[in-house]
């Protein structure tokens, strides 16, 4: 089942940066990482570097699997994934005011919702691929929008709102792709945008009840005017702007951050590593890891357009749109645009399961990359 | 897929990769602002997370006496200090565990000798607790420690990162109540006191400010030489984490010790008079017991240095360092005697008879009375019955015969001296107070000792702007009332009759307090006989400090120079002893009176002691010099006050070539001769050696 002539095939520029990215992340980390576990400097980049080990046998499996095969689970992977979810709120264990961990051992968890948005992807993918051509109408869109629905709403009881947004510019950007009516959609999207805004404003000038965390309330507020709480809520993002921009041009060079290197800078190996890049080093850094982000993302673009069929383009889009949307909400919230969500920089952050769910969704790709649509002569 | 059936999907891929080109484009573009545009605005921020500036106390310079004799300085005390970067750096063994050790070191020595190694672990992790925000200061767990804990800890070293025995400069005053009114104490500044020691000449000119929390000196020569006594605090710049514990320490300026304050002042002498000061009135005491306090003041009369200073109630400053109980705030600072009161510098006396050398030098400038003329010693030598009303009969009921000026100052007269008085403040009216305050009474001194008293010369111009206000404006307010009153009657009057009937009230009514005000003056402001009398006599309005008439003897005897009294010699470097200031005396004028008159004064004055009122020193035999003797009435006549003297004794000597000035008060001493007098004596002897 594996050819060799299937090698051809292979987008080395797409490997190379997604490597580099993998590299970054323990360079980054081995200097993120350092003050974390006092006295176990390297606790976290021997981690990672196992995570990672393991996570490119994973890749490599996926990429030797025709992916057209998962086709034939995708219900029992979608009964899976509301499993794993639902369980979440049985055996999970809390942290920080929200449950998403699943315990294995004493000390190793897993986090469910790392995995679901694969799940949406390859089941959503199949679910839009059946459907094709025959999304032109608005309730057309019924049927995707509740196969998402079910579990986003698991996610967002969680509560994690970061992951439940990612679903849904999951689910955004594979309509757009199946084929939705870009009008009809288009306007339904930005409608829901306009309903959502006017009833945050309603809440907060009228007193408008949601069915929103007051801690997430509070984040929006923050992200509003982070200055307003120095030492409080808004004191995450008021210290990692002040990370990335004392950075400058340069940074301050690697291990000389102050920010991180002295505890000023909260959660700075997870969801705000970006933070010690901008300040150690610089502005030529965030903008060179960007860089490979891009890079890496152009690849996987046009892995999705030479896909075999509407099947391998959805996944793949789906881990555009995924990765995407990770970067531009993690990197916007340490840089103080973006409101606080526990969402990592994907490839990059520190995490057992977001590195194998991110490397996961990097083997996919290569396996759609692999079975590409035969070039003609 | 066939090339056709791909067509629009590649359209939305492009539409994806637009989308995926502004997201990177914003979140570049954001990276740009922070960092290059706003980037130094956010280093200044990050910078100011991890720098703290630590001062480093400079060690306060010592105070000595003229022969460099210690009276203050400062001593370490060992305190036991645990610092974080270095317990933290000790990677071999758990820092708690360190704690733990060390408790079971201290458990000796801790104030609590019920508790337990547990829970003095547990004391001290607490103290650790409340200390997280200045981790990046070394902390104190225990104060005073012992050599035999110096030791253990020292032995033990390696056991105890981060654990050492810190000296910690503190103020110590090793003669105690030695000239501690002189000397002062010290304690942290006050918001108020802030502006007040900024103003300090020195500290100007070097640019120096205070800042809350600085320990300075509240009173005395710690207070008046603050800025040298100081020294320069050093600078440590110390790196923090989040949790305020230190990562880096570099010392950016060594402190540099404070100066040495050398005093005029003679620590025996000091001694000597402190101690027969005291002696004097725990007799006094055993007979009426408000007798508690007194002052006494020795000066060099040929330069105005301050050789003693005396002040009883004593006060020890090391009482009045840290934390003080509410007796010792009663002792030193609520009491009516309170021991903070420097009275030889702040204390108002009426000098009784101790006055009469001036009345003498003005009379005879006044050309009044001649040194030969005599008087006869009755109350009738006072003029008509009315003007003996005014007056006072001869002290003590006693009968001098015909008196002239040598007799008169040497039995201290009150009969003569009231008659040479009134030919004085009849013929020159300011004469008395001219000459008062060319000698330095009624004057500020200068003397370099923060909160010295200014006192009263009178006069009859004095006390006409003295009271003259005060009348004036009680007058006003009460004609201001009348038309007030009359003022709003007439306004509401309605036919004419009725209106020139209150206006002819109104005018009546303020000429009543004209004519009021007219008898008040009569009374109070202007200048009467009996003033004259009384204040002929050195009582009245006559109010000085003992150092003002120390100097005012001295300005006597000297020749007629006046100094300005000061207190500190020169100021040297501790390290090298170079000389940084050396104080000289300072001529603030001349006493505008002839040699003659003043030599006729100063032989009276010698009178005194060889068969005169102050004829104490017969059983020393190489006394040479002069006296007056006082006995200062607390109240004025006819009170119960009345009853109640203060005894007043003013000195110098040798005769020829005079060489000190003695004045003391004794409270509620009756006579001065046998109190302040017996000081007097005591301090010559010591000065002198005579035996």
């Amino acid at each position: 089942m594996f050819e060799r002539r299937i090698f051809r095939n292979l987008d080395f520029l797409f490997l190379l940066f997604f490597g580099l990215l993998l590299g970054a992340s323990l360079l980054i980390l081995s200097t993120a990482s350092l003050n974390v576990d006092p006295g176990h400097p390297y606790h976290y980049v021997k981690l990672q570097a196992v995570w990672i080990m393991t996570g490119l046998v994973l890749v490599a499996a996926i990429a030797a699997f025709d992916y057209e095969k998962i086709r034939r689970f995708t219900w029992s992977l979608y009964g899976i994934n509301l499993v794993l979810l639902a369980a979440v709120f049985l055996v999970g264990s809390s942290a920080k005011g929200a449950t998403r961990w699943i315990p294995i051992t004493s000390t190793v968890s897993i986090q469910p919702s790392e995995f679901a948005k694969l799940f949406i992807i390859i089941t959503l993918a199949d679910f839009l691929a059946k459907r094709q051509g025959k999304l032109n109408r608005f309730r057309d869109f019924l049927a995707p929008f509740l196969f998402v629905l079910v579990p986003l709403v698991l996610v967002y009881k969680q509560p994690d709102l970061g992951t439940s947004m990612v679903f849904v510019a999951i689910f955004i950007v594979m309509m757009f792709v199946a084929g939705a009516n870009p009008w009809k959609f288009g306007s339904l999207v930005l409608g829901t945008v306009l309903v959502v805004s006017l009833a945050l404003w309603l809440h907060f000038a009228h007193g408008l009840p949601l069915p929103l965390q007051d801690y997430q309330l509070q984040r929006l507020i923050i992200f509003a005017n982070p200055s307003a709480d120095t030492t409080g809520g808004g004191y995450h993002v008021t210290q990692s702007i002040w990370a990335i921009g004392s950075g400058g041009l340069w940074g301050k060079g690697y291990r000389q951050g102050t920010q991180g290197r002295f505890n000023f800078l909260p959660e700075h190996h997870t969801d705000f590593i970006f933070s010690i890049v901008g300040e150690e080093f610089g502005f030529i850094g965030a903008v060179t890891l960007l860089f490979i982000y891009l890079i890496f993302i152009l690849r996987a673009v046009g892995i999705a357009a030479k896909s075999r069929d509407l099947y391998g383009m959805l996944l793949s889009t789906g881990v555009v749109a995924m990765f995407v949307f990770h970067i531009l909400i993690n990197v916007g919230m340490t840089s103080g645009i973006m409101p606080v969500t526990g969402i990592p920089l994907p490839l990059i952050s520190y995490g057992g399961s977001t590195m194998w769910a991110n490397m996961t969704a990097a083997g996919l790709l290569l396996s759609v990359n692999l079975r590409r649509q035969k070039l003609m002569f | 897929m066939e090339e056709k059936e791909r067509k629009p999907f590649r359209r939305r891929l492009r539409g994806l990769m637009v989308v995926v080109f502004l997201v990177f484009g914003i979140l570049v573009f954001n990276l740009w602002h922070l960092q290059v545009a706003e980037g130094s605005y956010y280093a200044a921020m990050a910078k100011g997370n991890v720098m703290r500036l630590v001062p480093l106390p400079a060690t306060r310079g010592d105070i000595v006496d003229r022969s460099g004799e210690l009276l203050a300085t400062s001593v370490p005390e060992f305190a036991l200090t645990l610092d974080w970067l270095d317990l933290q750096k000790s990677m071999s063994t758990d820092w708690k565990d360190v704690i733990l050790r060390l408790a079971g070191f201290v458990k000796p020595y801790w104030p609590n000798k019920a508790e337990s190694v547990q829970n003095i672990e547990e004391d001290i992790l607490v103290m650790i607790q409340a200390h997280q925000w200045t981790r990046y200061q070394p902390m104190t767990i225990l104060q005073n420690v012992p050599k035999t804990l110096r030791a253990t800890v020292a032995e033990h070293q390696e056991e105890l990162p981060g654990v050492s025995v810190d000296a910690v400069p503190v103020r110590y005053y090793p003669q105690h109540t030695l000239a501690g009114q002189v000397l002062g104490y010290v304690r942290q500044i006050s918001q108020g006191e802030i502006s007040q020691f900024d103003q300090n000449p020195d500290a100007k000119k070097a640019g120096f400010r205070y800042q809350p929390g600085d320990m300075v000196g509240k009173m005395g020569v710690e207070k008046a030489y603050d800025f040298w006594l100081r020294g320069v605090e050093g600078e440590e710049q110390v790196e923090v984490d989040n949790n305020a514990r230190p990562v880096a320490k570099t010392v950016l300026k060594q402190p540099q010790p404070g100066k040495t304050i050398h005093l005029t002042l003679d620590a025996k002498l000091q001694s000597v008079v402190e101690n027969k000061l005291d002696q004097i009135i725990k007799g006094l005491q055993q007979q009426n017991p408000n007798a508690k306090a007194g002052a006494a003041v020795v000066i060099d009369v040929n330069t105005g240095q301050i050789l003693a200073m005396a002040s009883e109630p004593a006060m020890d400053p090391n009482a009045l360092i840290g934390n003080i109980s509410v007796a010792t705030d009663h002792q030193y600072f609520q009491d009516k005697d309170a021991a903070s009161f420097n009275r030889a510098l702040t204390g108002l006396y009426a000098p009784g008879s101790t006055f009469k050398m001036i009345t003498a030098l003005a009379a005879l400038k006044a050309g009044v009375v001649t040194p030969t003329e005599t008087i006869n010693d009755v109350k009738s030598s006072l003029g008509s019955a009315p003007a003996q009303a005014q007056g006072f009969s001869e002290w003590g009921g006693n009968y001098f015969g015909q008196v002239d000026l040598y007799k008169a100052i040497a039995m201290s007269s009150d009969i003569y001296f009231q008659v040479v008085g009134a030919r004085v403040f009849k013929a020159n009216s300011g004469l008395v107070k001219q000459l008062a305050n060319e000698a330095g009474l009624g004057e500020y001194s200068g003397v370099d000792l923060p909160g010295e008293a200014k006192g009263i010369a009178p006069s009859p111009a004095w006390k006409k702007a003295y009271y003259g206000p005060y009348y004036k404006k009680l007058l006003q307010e009460k004609l201001a009332a009348i038309e007030t009153k009359y003022g709003s009657e007439i306004a509401k009057a309605t036919d004419a009759k009725q209106k020139a009937k209150l206006q002819q009230q109104e005018a009546l009514q303020k000429n009543g307090a004209n004519v009021w005000y007219n008898q008040m003056v009569a009374q109070n402001v202007d200048w009467h006989l009996y003033d004259s009398f009384n204040n002929a006599i050195g009582q009245g309005y006559n109010y000085y400090t003992p150092l003002q008439l120390a100097n005012y003897v001295a300005t006597i005897v000297n020749g007629g120079k006046h100094y300005q009294p000061y207190i500190v010699n020169e100021i040297t470097d501790p390290v090298t002893g170079k000389v940084i200031r050396q104080y000289q005396p300072k001529l603030l004028n001349t006493l505008a009176v002839s040699q003659t008159d003043l030599d006729i004064v100063k032989k009276a004055m010698s009178d005194t002691t060889s068969y005169g009122t102050g004829a104490i020193f017969g059983n020393v035999p190489q006394f040479s010099g002069g006296a007056k003797t006082g006995t200062a009435q607390l109240g004025s006549k006819n009170t119960l006050a009345a009853q109640t003297y203060n005894g007043t004794f003013v000195a110098f000597a040798p005769y020829n070539h005079p060489q000190i000035a003695f004045a003391g008060v004794v409270e509620y001493a009756n006579h001065g001769v046998d109190s302040a007098g017996m000081v007097c004596k005591a301090a010559f002897k010591a000065y002198f050696g005579w035996k």
